[in-house]
């Protein structure tokens, strides 16, 4: 990095708040995925003011500039792929403010999920959108990355609740989307261009979002299938009956036998276990939900159906689906935790597919996911020190990417495109519309110094 | 398969690779929650030791940091989905950072003072007597103390040196349940723990010398006001010789008087308390009910829990060499944990351990006036000798 690159950087945020430390370079090196390149350097902003003129020297002296909030992605969105430094939003992280009264949080983007969780709760409110990783995912990230969650299927996902933004644009200028409004049609709607932009059109630095009134019980079942067609038709057939569970859960046999074999949860050695929970204000709308959701399982053939009848008892349904991430993870060295969502409809068929396509390349696939928005996790373990393993793992993720599109699909239900399926872009998208991306790319960005080499919209 | 480490035991280097880098461990290290710094978490010490096992980066001074910046407060490796004992991993690197001369120097320094005069501070062995109530004080210096009794009480460098409240108070509580005790008095030095957490080879010997003191006053116990002293006994000498006696952390024992009815209370202590769980009793030797227990039953207690409590505690920042490596840092962690017990409106934070006393003490501090209120922090045999039958 230039002597006057870096001592222009340290002017803006004070020598502290810039690092080319070895230590730092490789702890920004990678996200949660197996991508890695060490950037030349990182900074701390604090201020909008210090995000401008950063993003104007990056402009003026074309290097390149990372945004970044908890590094918990999963498909390589920040990393610096093509070098210049990391813009680490993690210390802008203060809730500007929260108004019951208008439904909606204000926040810096290094503001931790959990921290607006637990600034919300006493309201008797929350934000939906919970991804896997929210006790330390940033909003920033989740708002950059659209994330999504177990909720999805009742409540959307991030950009079903983000009002407006404030946006730095890479040269410096400071643009502001959206309102504190629940409804606006004036104007594009550019907020949700910025949405699951994935930092490569501006840097978030303010976040207005809508906030829900906190259901107050839940109820929750899980059943056991023999087959995981018969788990899918279940599936299917909950999500048309009138009854929308706030978490619809699949773990299929490879996930059950893990989980029996290292957490002793005595599961039944079934194709599938589906777990359902419906949320609401009192025991007996939730619980009447339930029953309507264990009608349809029993419908579909499911044996070992259990119903919580207290909190304790919902923890211990939920114990084998919160245990799985880290199960999964222990198994082998590497793991591909690919994120295809596919119509509703074509979940049965998804989830056959993936079994075949593990068969095909001898990979083991281990399959959970979001059912009730058809938002599949097959998780692809393997041993990456050996070069074939690693190779049937990444033909096997061609074919999975290849059979959602096939069915409708997409390439990506929550993680993102980044680098991970930077390469898979034209397999989804047609020449035009990886042309208009790639023009609205030029038109925010012309020299291309935000977060470079993601999303396939180098063309 | 064989890794091609020298120095990582392969168990660990297989807990290394297997380290997905989900950053989780970022929610629970108190290093991370105030610099906000990703080199001074845990993922960010695994990306490293990735390339040094991979052979792409030897470890060196550069690096030595991110392996020192470590409350050794154990709460990652208790969250990680992944399995990574990490705290066992930053124990093994230190070792290797000592022995090619990368550690710290304020961290050395400590060691040299242990090696000069037995303690961590440097200070006068003679001086760690000023602070016995003066009776117990003229035994020693008369040699009056007895050589042998059922009950060895062995007080740790910071109190010994550095807090004036927390000896008198446990005396007096050993004395009020008429425990048999001898004291090692100015024989006594450091355990050793800091000479361990710098990744020093010389804990050994060192532990050796100490065990043998101890083992002169044949006691059958030993009892130790200090969470760090706890642990080391209790942990790190079982692997260095038999120590042929029961080891039992002040809290453990002044439970046992109380429940022996062997102490009483007559006073009331009309305040609302909570207990701050040591890394070094609670996550490390799971000795969380204990001191709840002792704190129950003192008369006018209201007991409050704060949040993050037993496991999920959090590290009051003093830990693993950090109050000699970085200061301002251990600081800066303390005042959270203060905050965390301001946030259920206690007025007392009761601590095991005198490091946790001292840091937090200083983390209170740091927070402006108006904020911290009147919160004390004292320590467990403190708050036991005020309710004492007079």
């Amino acid at each position: 990095m230039k002597t006057e690159i870096k001592k222009a950087l340290m002017e803006i945020v004070g020598e502290e708040n810039f690092t080319d430390a070895l230590i730092d370079l490789i702890s920004y090196s990678s996200d949660a995925s197996e991508h890695r390149r060490r950037p030349d350097g990182a900074v701390w902003p604090k201020t909008t003011d210090q995000v401008s003129e950063i993003l104007n020297l990056a402009n003026e002296h074309k290097f390149p500039v990372i945004p970044r909030g908890a590094g918990t992605g999963l498909a390589g969105g920040v990393v610096a792929e093509k070098g210049g430094i990391v813009m680490d939003m993690a210390r802008m992280n203060r809730i500007l403010k929260i108004s019951i009264e208008d439904r909606l949080a204000v926040v810096e983007p290094g503001v931790v999920y959990d921290q607006l969780a637990e600034a919300l709760a006493p309201h008797g409110f929350f934000f939906p959108p919970d991804p896997a990783s929210g006790k330390a995912a940033t909003l920033g990230g989740n708002v950059a990355t659209n994330a999504g969650g177990l909720k999805g299927a009742k409540y959307g996902t991030t950009r079903d609740y983000v009002l407006g933004l404030e946006v730095v644009l890479p040269d410096g200028s400071v643009l502001r989307t959206g309102s504190k409004c629940m409804k606006s049609v004036s104007g594009f709607d550019l907020t949700r261009l910025f949405v699951g932009s994935e930092g490569t059109l501006g840097v978030i630095t303010e976040i207005i979002l809508k906030i829900n009134p906190k259901p107050e019980t839940s109820s929750a079942c899980s059943a056991g299938f023999d087959s995981l067609e018969d788990a899918a038709k279940a599936i299917s057939e909950v999500m048309r009956s009138g009854v929308i569970p706030s978490a619809l859960e699949i773990l299929d046999d490879q996930c059950i036998s893990a989980l029996n074999r290292d957490a002793s949860l005595g599961l039944p050695e079934v194709a599938a276990i589906v777990l359902a929970e419906t949320d609401g204000h009192t025991r007996e709308e939730t619980g009447y939900q339930i029953d309507r959701i264990i009608d349809v399982f029993r419908r579909n053939r499911a044996k070992e159906i259990k119903k919580a009848q207290s909190a304790e008892e919902t923890e211990k349904l939920w114990a084998a689906r919160k245990s799985i991430g880290g199960i999964l993870f222990r198994m082998s060295y590497n793991m591909l935790a690919e994120d295809v969502t596919v119509p509703i409809s074509k979940v049965p068929e998804m989830l056959k597919g993936v079994q075949e396509i593990g068969k095909r390349h001898h990979v083991l696939i281990a399959t959970l996911g979001h059912l009730g928005d058809g938002n599949l996790h097959p998780n692809i373990i393997f041993d990456g020190r050996n070069p074939g393993e690693r190779k049937r793992a990444v033909n096997a993720t061609d074919d999975l990417f290849r059979l959602a599109i096939e069915l409708g699909g997409t390439l990506t239900g929550e993680h993102g495109i980044g680098l991970a399926k930077a390469g898979f872009m034209p397999l989804e998208h047609s020449v035009v519309a990886i042309r208009v991306m790639s023009e609205i790319k030029k038109l925010f960005d012309p020299n291309n110094i935000l977060n470079p080499g993601k999303m396939g919209l180098e063309i | 398969m064989e890794h091609g480490n020298p120095f990582l035991k392969e168990e660990y280097c297989e807990q290394i690779l297997k380290c997905s880098e989900c950053g989780f461990c970022q929610a629970t290290c108190p290093l991370f929650l105030v610099t906000l710094r990703p080199a001074y978490n845990t993922r960010g010490k695994m990306m490293v030791l990735k390339e040094v096992i991979d052979g792409t980066l030897a470890l060196s001074q550069d690096l030595a940091e991110t392996f020192y910046a470590c409350t050794a407060c154990q709460a990652c490796t208790y969250f990680c989905p992944s399995g990574v004992k990490a705290h066992e991993i930053i124990e093994e690197v230190r070792k290797e950072l000592y022995e090619e001369g990368c550690a710290p120097l304020s961290l050395l320094a400590l060691g040299d003072s242990i090696s000069k005069t037995g303690n961590v501070f440097g200070s006068d062995r003679e001086q760690g007597v000023d602070i016995y109530p003066p009776p117990l004080r003229d035994k020693v210096k008369t040699g009056a103390m007895k050589k042998r009794a059922e009950t060895l009480l062995f007080m740790g460098c910071l109190p010994s040196f550095m807090d004036m409240k927390i000896i008198p108070s446990f005396i007096q509580v050993m004395d009020a349940g008429e425990v048999d005790y001898t004291t090692l008095g100015t024989e006594e030095g450091c355990c050793g723990f800091p000479l361990y957490l710098l990744g020093s080879d010389g804990f050994d010997s060192h532990a050796k010398k100490v065990l043998e003191r101890i083992k002169e006053t044949g006691a059958r116990q030993l009892v130790t006001p200090c969470a760090g002293c706890y642990k080391t006994f209790k942990h790190l000498y079982s692997e260095i010789g038999d120590m042929g006696l029961e080891i039992y952390h002040s809290v453990q024992h002044m439970e046992k008087l109380i429940t022996e009815r062997r102490i009483h209370f007559d006073r009331e202590v009309a305040k609302k308390v909570t207990y701050h769980d040591p890394c070094d009793l609670g996550r490390a030797c799971m000795v969380f009910e204990e001191p709840r227990n002792v704190l129950k039953s003192i008369p006018g207690v209201e007991y409050v829990e704060m949040t993050k409590n037993r496991l999920d505690a959090r590290c009051c920042g003093g830990g693993g060499g950090m109050q000699a490596f970085k200061p301002d840092l251990a600081v800066a962690v303390a005042a959270e944990r203060v905050r965390d017990a301001l946030e259920v409106g206690a007025d007392v934070i009761v601590s095991a351990c005198p490091a946790c006393k001292d840091n937090l003490r200083k983390g209170a501090r740091s927070i402006p006036k108006q904020e911290r209120g009147e919160i004390k922090i004292m320590d467990m045999a403190e708050l036991i000798a005020k309710a004492l039958k007079q």
